[in-house]
């Protein structure tokens, strides 16, 4: 062995390193999966959104979610207390977002929260609802 | 002097393969941890949640709206029916913390909360239509039946009881019958007859107005 040549002892370092870690990551590629919170928050969006759409609107015309998706002007009267309804509905800790074609209400939404959703299909388009831990 | 650069060769390979290890169990303790999620507990609690607030439960009058003296009613057994992963399991169920059926003494569990509204019925309320001096009266929104009371006086015959324009009650000889009708809940309902000139007797609509309050379901199983 020269001088010149890598000490042994590190390569095999080296090598060993490499095997540990190759089986660390295979632990949080394989077994983690979505968040544990994801499915509740899911159920909650759900719930939210079996409420709006079986909750008669003010102008008595159909369901507060059609009418958060009929038109600006619906989506402009209705927004308000559709807000309301979802801070009363919603546990305290739980934060909501509500995308209609005509705009969107509800608090700013953490880029990082896990976040769990409902997509309702409207005649007018689809609204979604989205929630998350604040 | 070769022999001590081997040395410390040695020495930091050593603290490298050490500090991996270390991690690595960490990580994959972290990674087992986060996979135990107490599986049994899980699925009891979500099916009792699922099970209460479903469209055609007994405890409920539509999808997440549940009846207020269904709620009253609920106890341990009826839920272990609704939902057998539940059955001899320590549950409580609550409603904005407020518990309706506790059974058992929990240790952990899974809690799962669901949003729901609470319907109450308020006391009957009731219109009636003079049938010698009106011919329609108004229902306010929310209300999905009335009870529909027609007493024809003599020489009068109401063929037809008409809600918002649609045909409720038809009967070609005259009716003379109390029935139950279904209305729409999202808006307000005028019920209508047409009685024809110098007609008597009086036409009773009675209903319940709904009262509707937003709550937390909060289920908690331990099997």
């Amino acid at each position: 062995m020269s001088r010149g040549q890598l000490s042994l002892s590190i390569v095999e370092a080296v090598v060993g390193v490499v095997l540990v870690m190759g089986v660390a990551a295979g632990f949080t590629v394989v077994s983690t999966g979505p968040a544990a919170s994801a499915p509740q928050l899911d159920t909650l969006a759900h719930d939210a959104a079996t409420v709006l759409a079986s909750e008669p609107s003010a102008d008595g015309r159909d369901s507060r979610l059609t009418a958060l998706a009929r038109s600006t002007t619906s989506f402009a009267t209705t927004r308000a207390s559709t807000r309301d309804r979802l801070d009363r509905l919603l546990p305290t800790d739980v934060l909501f977002r509500v995308r209609t074609p005509h705009g969107t209400l509800g608090y700013p939404q953490p880029p990082t929260a896990t976040v769990g959703s409902a997509t309702v299909p409207t005649r007018y388009g689809p609204v979604t609802i989205r929630v998350w831990y604040g | 002097m070769r022999a001590q650069t081997n040395l410390v060769a040695l020495t930091l390979a050593l603290v490298f393969v050490t500090g991996a290890t270390v991690v690595g169990v960490a990580v994959a303790d972290g990674a087992l941890a986060e996979a135990d999620r107490d599986p049994l507990d899980r699925h009891a609690a979500t099916a009792v949640a699922d099970r209460l607030v479903a469209a055609d439960s007994p405890t409920t009058v539509r999808a997440n709206a549940l009846n207020a003296s269904a709620v009253d009613r609920l106890n341990a057994s009826l839920i272990g029916t609704l939902a057998p992963p539940a059955e001899d399991a320590a549950l409580r169920v609550a409603l904005d913390g407020e518990p309706i059926v506790e059974r058992g003494s929990l240790a952990g569990g899974v809690t799962v909360r669901r949003s729901v509204v609470v319907v109450s019925r308020s006391a009957t309320l009731q219109r009636t239509i003079n049938v010698s001096r009106d011919s329609a009266v108004r229902i306010p929104q929310g209300v999905d039946r009335a009870t529909v009371a027609v007493d024809p006086g003599a020489n009068t015959t109401i063929r037809t009881v008409r809600a918002s324009g649609r045909v409720v009650l038809y009967d070609g000889a005259g009716l003379d019958t109390n029935v139950t009708v279904h209305l729409s809940r999202y808006e307000p309902t005028t019920v209508r007859i047409d009685p024809g000139t110098n007609a008597t007797g009086h036409v009773a609509v009675t209903y319940r107005r709904p009262l509707v309050e937003s709550r937390t379901l909060t289920v908690t199983v331990d099997v």
